[in-house]
Order: C-alpha cells, then sequence, then structure tokens
C-alpha cells in the first residue's frame, strides 16, 4: 500500500514536471535546429544537426543596425532600476500599511486592489500624452517610471505581509537601546524583511524585463529599444523566421530562469507570508 | 473628532502614554504614513491615476474632423457625452462586443477554474513527501517565469499545423487558425502558464496546517476524503481565495497571450481589452476609452460580487481585528 502510493506520487510528479517543461524545452531545441529540421513535416523532440546559426544571427547579425547587446542593455537597465526603485518605494508603503493604523488605510489598499482592474494596455494612448507632457516620451526614465508604476502595487500587497510578520518588540526594544527610527529600520527591520523584499523584486523584474506594448509605443529612436521589441522584427510578411525567434527567445528567458531559481525557495515563502497572513 | 483620533491609536500606545501622549502619538503617525505612503502615492498618480481619469474624459469627446452647422470643417475634440458608449451598443459593434464581452467571460471562467483544480491538485502532491519533489516544485515555476509574449510564442509553435501538439496527438487540427481550437489553445497556453501561481500560493496555505489537526482526525476516524472536505479545504480557503481574485482580475483583462499566439481581431479569440487596444491604434480615443471603461466596471463588479458572496478577507482586516479584540479581552 505504501509502496504503491510512493509510486503514484513519484508517477504524478513525473507528470507534472514532463507538462511544465515540454514547452520550453521544445523552444530550446527548435532553437538549435537547422531549418531543414524546423519545417520537416515530422518534427523530432532532438535536434538531428545541432547549429548554433540562430544564436549567431540573435546575437551578431545587427539587426536594424542595433546590436543585440545594446538591446540586452536597455532591457537589463529598465528592469534593475525598476526592481531597485519600486522595493524601496514598496518598503516604505508597506511599513506604513502593516505598522501604523491611520485613517484611510484601508481605502489605500482598496485602491492597490483596484489598480489591479485597469485594463492598462488600453490606457497607452492617455499615458503616452501624460508622457509627453512630462517630456518623458521616448526616454528610459519615462519608461522606467511607468514599470514602476505597473510594479508598486502588487509589490506593496506582498510585501506588507512581510514587515507585519516582524515582531513590533524588536524595534521596540531597538528603540529602548536608543536607536532612532531610521537606524532601527535599517539594523532590525531592513535584514528581516530581506527575503521578502527578493521574493517580490522577481515580480517587478519579469514586469519591466517582459514588456512589450508600452515600450513599443513610447520610445521612437532604435538606440533605445528593448529585447522583446527585437523580438519582433523576426515576424515577417513572408512567413515567420522560427529558428531564430525560438533563439531569441531562449536567451530572453535565460535571465528570468536563472534570477527565478535564484530566488526560488524564498519567494515560496514569500508568497506564503504576502498572501496568508495579511 | 478626538474620539475617532484616539481610536486610531493602538492599544500599546495608549497603554504607555496616556490621553496626551497619544494624540501626539496619533499625529506623529500620521504625519509618518503619510510620508511614508507619499512617493507610491505620486507615481501612481503619475502612471495610473491621471491616464485613467484622462481616459474617462476621453471617452466622453470625439476627436477627428467634423463639419460644423455652416460646413466648414473643424478639427479637434467635441464633447459628445454618452455617444461613444452607445454607439458600442448599436448595430455591427454591438455584435463585436458581445463577442469579445463572451469571449472575456468565457476565457477567465474556464482558464480559472481549471487552473484552481489544477493548482490545487498539484499543491497537494508537493504537500506529500517524495523524491523528486524538489525538482517537481522548480520544474512548475518554469512557466511561470516564461514571459508571456514568449509563452504565447512557443505555444504558437507548438500549434503550427505540422507542428508538436499535432504530431503528439496524431490530428490535424488548425489550432491557429480563427475558430473554436484557437480558443482552446488560449485555454491551454493560458492555464499551462498559470496554475503553477494557484499552486504555489495554496501550497503555502498548505503548509501553515498543523499536522496535530489531521492526527487528531484520524484519532476520531474521519476518512481521507472528509479530512479534506473539512479540514483542508476551510484552512486553504483564505489563500486560495486570494489567488483566484488576483487570477480572475487578470484573467479579465487578458490580452497578450490571444494577441501573439492567435492574432487581433480574431473573432473566436477577441477579448475586451483586445478591442480596445484595436481601437487605439487605429486613432479612435475616445471610443477605446469606452471601452475600457465599460471592462473596468465589469472587472469592478466580479471583484465585490466575489468578495462579498465568498467572503473572501482579502484586506486581512477582519482577522486583525479579531486579533486585536482578543488582546482585549486578554
Amino acid at each position: 500500500m505504501k509502496r504503491a502510493r510512493r509510486y503514484l506520487l513519484n508517477a504524478t510528479g513525473l507528470v507534472v514536471f514532463v507538462l511544465a517543461v515540454f514547452p520550453v524545452f521544445w523552444m530550446a531545441s527548435t532553437a538549435f535546429k537547422p531549418n531543414t529540421e524546423i519545417f520537416s513535416t515530422t518534427p523530432r523532440p532532438l535536434p538531428a544537426h545541432p547549429t548554433l546559426e540562430h544564436f549567431d544571427l540573435v546575437l551578431n547579425g545587427g539587426i536594424a543596425e542595433v546590436s543585440f547587446w545594446a538591446y540586452f542593455r536597455n532591457s537589463a537597465v529598465l528592469a534593475l532600476v525598476t526592481v531597485v526603485v519600486s522595493s524601496l518605494l514598496a518598503l516604505l508603503a508597506a511599513t506604513a500599511v502593516a505598522r501604523f493604523r491611520f485613517r484611510f488605510r484601508t481605502t489605500f489598499l482598496v485602491m492597490l486592489l483596484v489598480v489591479q482592474m485597469v485594463p492598462l494596455e488600453a490606457l497607452v494612448i492617455p499615458l503616452f500624452l501624460d508622457l509627453k507632457k512630462l517630456g518623458m516620451l521616448d526616454s528610459l526614465p519615462g519608461l522606467v517610471l511607468v514599470y514602476i508604476g505597473f510594479a508598486v502595487p502588487f509589490a506593496i500587497w506582498m510585501l506588507r505581509g512581510f514587515v507585519a510578520a516582524v515582531p513590533k518588540e524588536l524595534e521596540e526594544a531597538a528603540a529602548i537601546d536608543g536607536a532612532g527610527p531610521i537606524r532601527t529600520f535599517f539594523t532590525v527591520l531592513l535584514p528581516l524583511v530581506a527575503p521578502g523584499l527578493v521574493a517580490t523584486s522577481i515580480f517587478s523584474f519579469i514586469t519591466a524585463w517582459n514588456e512589450f506594448i508600452f515600450a513599443y509605443t513610447f520610445l521612437d529612436d532604435q538606440g533605445k529599444y528593448t529585447l522583446p521589441i527585437m523580438l519582433q522584427f523576426f515576424f515577417g510578411r513572408s512567413g515567420n523566421a522560427w529558428g531564430p525567434i525560438m533563439a531569441a527567445s531562449t536567451l530572453l528567458t535565460i535571465p528570468v530562469i536563472v534570477f527565478f531559481l535564484f530566488v526560488q525557495r524564498r519567494m515560496v515563502s514569500g508568497l506564503t507570508a504576502g498572501a496568508v497572513k495579511g | 473628532m478626538t474620539e475617532t483620533r484616539t481610536r486610531e491609536v493602538p492599544p500599546t500606545a495608549k497603554a504607555a502614554g496616556g490621553t496626551r501622549g497619544a494624540k501626539r502619538d496619533a499625529q506623529g503617525t500620521r504625519r509618518l504614513a503619510a510620508l511614508l505612503l507619499s512617493p507610491t502615492l505620486l507615481v501612481l498618480a503619475l502612471v495610473i491615476g491621471y491616464p485613467v481619469l484622462a481616459g474617462f474624459r476621453e471617452s466622453l469627446f470625439t476627436r477627428g474632423e467634423t463639419l460644423d452647422a455652416d460646413g466648414f470643417v473643424v478639427e479637434g475634440e467635441r464633447f459628445t457625452g454618452l455617444d461613444n458608449y452607445t454607439a458600442i451598443f448599436s448595430g455591427d459593434r454591438a455584435d463585436a462586443f458581445w463577442n469579445a464581452f463572451g469571449n472575456t467571460s468565457f476565457f477567465t471562467v474556464t482558464t480559472v477554474v481549471l487552473e484552481t483544480v489544477i493548482g490545487v491538485a498539484m499543491a497537494l502532491i508537493m504537500h506529500q513527501a517524495f523524491r523528486g519533489r524538489a525538482l517537481v516544485r522548480a520544474s512548475i515555476l518554469v512557466p511561470w517565469a516564461i514571459p508571456t509574449a514568449i509563452s504565447g510564442l512557443l505555444w504558437k509553435w507548438i500549434f503550427q499545423a505540422d507542428g508538436a501538439a499535432n504530431a503528439v496527438l496524431r490530428q490535424q487540427i488548425l489550432w491557429t487558425a480563427d475558430g473554436f481550437p484557437a480558443k482552446m489553445a488560449v485555454v491551454i497556453a493560458e492555464v499551462w502558464k498559470t496554475s503553477p501561481f494557484i499552486g504555489l500560493l495554496v501550497l503555502a496555505g498548505l503548509q501553515m496546517i498543523p499536522r496535530d489537526v489531521y492526527e487528531a482526525a484520524r484519532v476520531d476516524g474521519a476518512s481521507a476524503f472528509q479530512q479534506f472536505r473539512h479540514i483542508t479545504l476551510p484552512l486553504v480557503k483564505p489563500a486560495l481565495l486570494v489567488a483566484v481574485l488576483f487570477r480572475m482580475l487578470d484573467a479579465l483583462r487578458m490580452f497578450d497571450l490571444p494577441a501573439v499566439l492567435i492574432g487581433v481581431n480574431q473573432k473566436s479569440v477577441e477579448t475586451l481589452t483586445m478591442i480596445a487596444w484595436f481601437e487605439a491604434s487605429n486613432l479612435r480615443y475616445g471610443s477605446a476609452a469606452a471601452y475600457a471603461t465599460i471592462l473596468f466596471l465589469y472587472i469592478a463588479l466580479i471583484a465585490y460580487l466575489f468578495v462579498k458572496l465568498l467572503g473572501a478577507d482579502i484586506i486581512g482586516e477582519a482577522r486583525q481585528v479579531k486579533r486585536r479584540a482578543r488582546k482585549v479581552t486578554a
């Protein structure tokens, strides 16, 4: 009975694993296949004659006279600045929400939820005019501002659980020992909330790293384009170049997967704190 | 006025400082809270608040060239009241609207139900101890980590006429052409991508249930199903409801996945966000904003009903009030 149960569990685990990973495996496998195999009518799981030609085209092809690394740099800068600034803002706001009772506290929390109901893609035009007024159109700082706005509500929502989980007594003890509020914040609260910051940062990272529509609408100068925009260049009127598309997709996915696997354990506990403890 | 102020003071401060100190404390708290929230509020006002209001205003205007009373061409925007809204519900556009409304609702119901069932199952499996657990847990994060646009692309590739899906199924289904299989393709890709989100949140909820509750139930002779029905489900409910609500809000705004996987302006997969975006990209801003407003109201209504009917404690307020009450009685 116990043995059968163990086999069953391992078997279901294996099925879940295959279903979760297969499409990604298929993407990577296609990226290494020569065109004759990609467009063969009997697709095979592994490339028979693996090739790096698609990666070569993506990395060194110089599409639209801008190199892959320029797009990569733009995307990386956008994502990192978004992560750092939105984590900081979220930490401040989450501290206020989790630590203090004030009159508009509930209103603020409901507002964060309402923001999650706004169909953002439909607001491309008003946001475009908004940024134009601010003189931040066609600039990476303008785009960063937009991404921070998209990332911060969910980050606050998740972080407040972490802040609430830090025992208040620790801060009070620090205060009795003579630490001011700022010192208490940096020496007591910040280290204890750090795992939560790691967990929320992954969401902010993905928001900025993956975003396409706003980047495409707001940026004009090709030198400022991001990786998701680059991906679009492989879609031609005469059919899609699936090899380079899959190679570029693989390259775009690697940083996210690395980031994910890196913070995986903390993220699971992060979700616990954010969602369950309230 | 004074009464409402003192009520906001946390009980600990009251005990320590007396009324006068408490009042000063409350004021300091308010100021500090405002200071901590202000950068966030500023960003949200610029990036979300202003565009939402501007968009709503836009929905009451019509742009473009029109003829005035004397037959001259006038350019610019005109106040047209609810014309943009009534236009959505008349003629051919009403059909398109109800089609998109139906698709949006269909996608939301099917994907969220499937994700919940699969997510809970995933969580129950991952909660058991077995050898490959760490690997399975890491692997189900992969779909979630893949950028939405890329997951759309890779499913489009799998669903090609001579792609992997048809090869595995030994069928010739035209997944990416306009039609029912296209709907299925979107549902499959979406469920693949987002079930892990529910799975992880539920797993987190499961891990917080103390083991002795189950032991007590077993001593009392409860079957495995009874344990699930009367212990697991009620205790996981708060985490599950939050996860489902967030998924619903996302699913109702679905855009990238059908747009990349099947394409825009395809009847079978067009969602309300896609119509709104299509209108905006054709420079009909007022109309686009009207669609966005209607969708927003629809989402808000669904969220409100969800919270009211299922009693989801989304803010976490109820529990805190209870906790405070317990402290006072103790």
